[in-house]
């Protein structure tokens, strides 16, 4: 190329170099702000089986919920379920979620395995994103049986 | 404008260009170093899984936050525990939801005191700075 085709080619070379300049620097910009949210989100993650852990603990010991009280002593005993008191009705006393945006929460579906019998909380539309088991005793009319409680958690849809 | 001026001026943008990105991109890891966000949602989060856990143990209880939260102003209500700091603006405060058995109720504010304990008393949980023996 001549000189003065080199000339009049510099204004278009140095709008091309700063179209891909400009990308590249977007580029860096986003990449660094999706690494700063990444890493936040990282520091405040938390395992969902830690709070369906926790929530789940009242299932069975508290007598707000399932857990069998004792009607004369008024004692309660954790780990003992109530078959009386396993109910949709109880449950949803027990815990419930918002009833707009409670799909977004922590729901459950409770079974007990010998009895075949299970509950719901409000929300839950059978989208089972992980179990939780615990070992419990079913009081039912005084009499004592070992069982197992299936708790499957919904964390959100 | 003949060519050399072209050229250096050019020059004099790129570099403006490129101090200008590293300072943004400075500015952006300097106040994400400084901000406190982390520390706020981290603390709801265990408030609202303490409040979790209490009401899922039989009986009476306390608990105590186990850090130094005199940085920090905490409500709690029958549903959710904030957590702010002074005289910032509302978007930047942190809420974690819960949900209560039929019959309880959580309330307790406690200003920029160093240590936090949560006292569940029958139905009621109560967050309230902890007495010199619960620490």
């Amino acid at each position: 190329m001549n000189r003065k085709g080199e000339e009049a080619f510099d204004p278009a070379r140095k709008t091309i170099y700063w179209m891909i300049a400009g990308v590249m620097i977007v580029l860096v910009v986003l990449a660094f702000s999706g690494t700063l949210v990444g890493y936040k989100n990282k520091l405040t993650y938390y395992p969902p089986k830690l709070k369906a852990e926790l929530i789940s603990s009242r299932f069975a010991n508290i007598p707000e919920c399932f857990a069998y009280q004792d009607k004369i002593s008024g004692r309660v005993y954790p780990g003992v379920i109530d078959l009386n008191k396993f109910t949709n009705a109880t449950l949803y006393d027990c815990y419930h979620t918002g009833q707009e945006k409670g799909y977004e929460d922590y729901n459950f579906r409770l079974k007990l395995y010998n009895k075949s019998t299970e509950v719901l909380t409000n929300n839950y539309f059978n989208k089972d994103d992980f179990t939780l088991f615990r070992k419990v005793l079913v009081n039912n009319k005084g009499k004592s049986s070992e069982d197992m409680l299936y708790i499957f958690v919904q964390v959100n849809i | 404008m003949n060519t050399q001026a072209s050229s250096i001026l050019m020059m004099i943008f790129e570099i403006i260009v490129v101090i200008l990105v590293v300072v943004i991109v400075s500015q952006a890891a300097v106040g994400f170093a400084k901000s406190d966000t982390v520390v706020k949602v981290n603390t709801a989060t265990d408030l609202a899984l303490m409040v979790n856990t209490l009401i899922g143990t039989p009986g009476d209880g306390v608990t105590a936050y186990p850090y130094n939260v005199s940085k920090y102003t905490f409500i709690l209500s029958s549903g959710s525990v904030m957590v702010i700091t002074p005289d910032e603006p509302e978007f930047k405060r942190v809420t974690r939801t819960f949900n209560l058995p039929k019959g309880f109720s959580a309330e307790g504010v406690v200003e920029n005191k160093e240590r936090l304990c949560l006292e569940k008393n029958a139905h009621k949980l109560i967050l309230r700075e902890c007495n010199k023996n619960e620490s």
